[in-house]
């Protein structure tokens, strides 16, 4: 389980990437408010190592990667984004917010490596273990529900 | 005047939103080449002018920091101004890019300010030229 200083981190992290990256907005969701329909769920992990190691991860709907990626390329909402172009978009933003959240978390003054970030696809069925695994934490992005992890 | 830019990432989509900024930024490019890798971003160096470099740190195959260290020991290369655009936030690490001759470092997301910012800093003001 995630520590709680950890969440409070995390969630400040998360909002201010979200925003400033990709102009989109976030809040606090609990548990009991998780609702979805999607069945394709797309998630991002990277690694850690040094003086602190562990994991960052980042499950979002499938439908929210094009809008981020045309957020974040500054273009159209409506122009085609392919599924590379929106799977490259969430390992940046993960990125983003993981190099954000060890100098959050740990300080400026120790050396952590990152490993390079990688995705996977989920269904719904995955999507609801991670749920219920009380290690991921809830926020909602543009009224979407995502989930987000430091395991460390 | 125009400037030969090279941008050093594994990500399409930082390389896409560098380039964008680069020309919201109203940045005077020539060429602007994009490599994935450390290597890759040598290559191009020794193949072609650049007047200036912007490379991340973490990437596949060649990081910017050993990039950076291949660049010192070519006298051909040694004095292309590079600047890092990356994620990390380690005084530690900062503090050594400097030390290898790293011009600025910009932390990820930027905005053209930043970028016209750091372009004048390092080739000087081109409004003026």
């Amino acid at each position: 389980m995630m520590k709680n200083d950890n969440r409070k981190t995390l969630c400040q992290v998360c909002f201010s990437v979200f925003e400033q990256l990709a102009f989109m907005f976030g809040d606090e969701l609990e548990e009991d408010e998780i609702e979805i329909e999607a069945d394709r769920f797309l998630r991002a992990s990277m690694g850690f190592t040094g003086p602190q190691q562990g994991t960052v991860a980042i499950v979002v709907p499938l439908t929210i990667t094009s809008l981020m990626a045309c957020n974040i390329l500054g273009l159209e909402e409506d122009q085609h984004i392919d599924e590379d172009t929106a799977v490259d978009a969430l390992k940046e933003l993960l990125n983003t917010i993981t190099g954000r959240l060890i100098t959050s978390l740990f300080g400026e003054d120790v050396v952590i490596n990152l490993t390079i970030p990688v995705t996977e696809e989920l269904n719904h069925t995955a999507w609801e273990a991670l749920v219920e695994s009380n290690e991921y934490l809830a926020i909602t992005i543009e009224d979407n529900p995502v989930l987000i992890t430091i395991q460390s | 005047m125009s400037f030969n830019i090279l941008i050093v990432d594994d990500s399409r989509t930082i390389r896409s939103v560098i380039r964008k900024t680069l020309l919201i930024a109203g940045v005077p490019t020539g060429e602007l080449y994009e490599a994935s890798n450390g290597l890759e971003g040598l290559q191009i160096m020794k193949d072609n002018w650049v007047d200036l470099c912007f490379a991340d740190i973490n990437m596949p195959v060649m990081n910017g920091i050993e990039m950076i260290e291949q660049m010192l020991a070519d006298h051909m290369l040694e004095k292309l101004p590079v600047v890092i655009v990356s994620t990390e936030g380690s005084k530690t690490r900062i503090e050594e890019l400097f030390r290898k001759g790293v011009r600025a470092y910009l932390r990820k997301p930027i905005t053209p300010e930043i970028i016209r910012n750091v372009v004048k800093e390092v080739l000087g003001d081109y409004d003026e030229k």
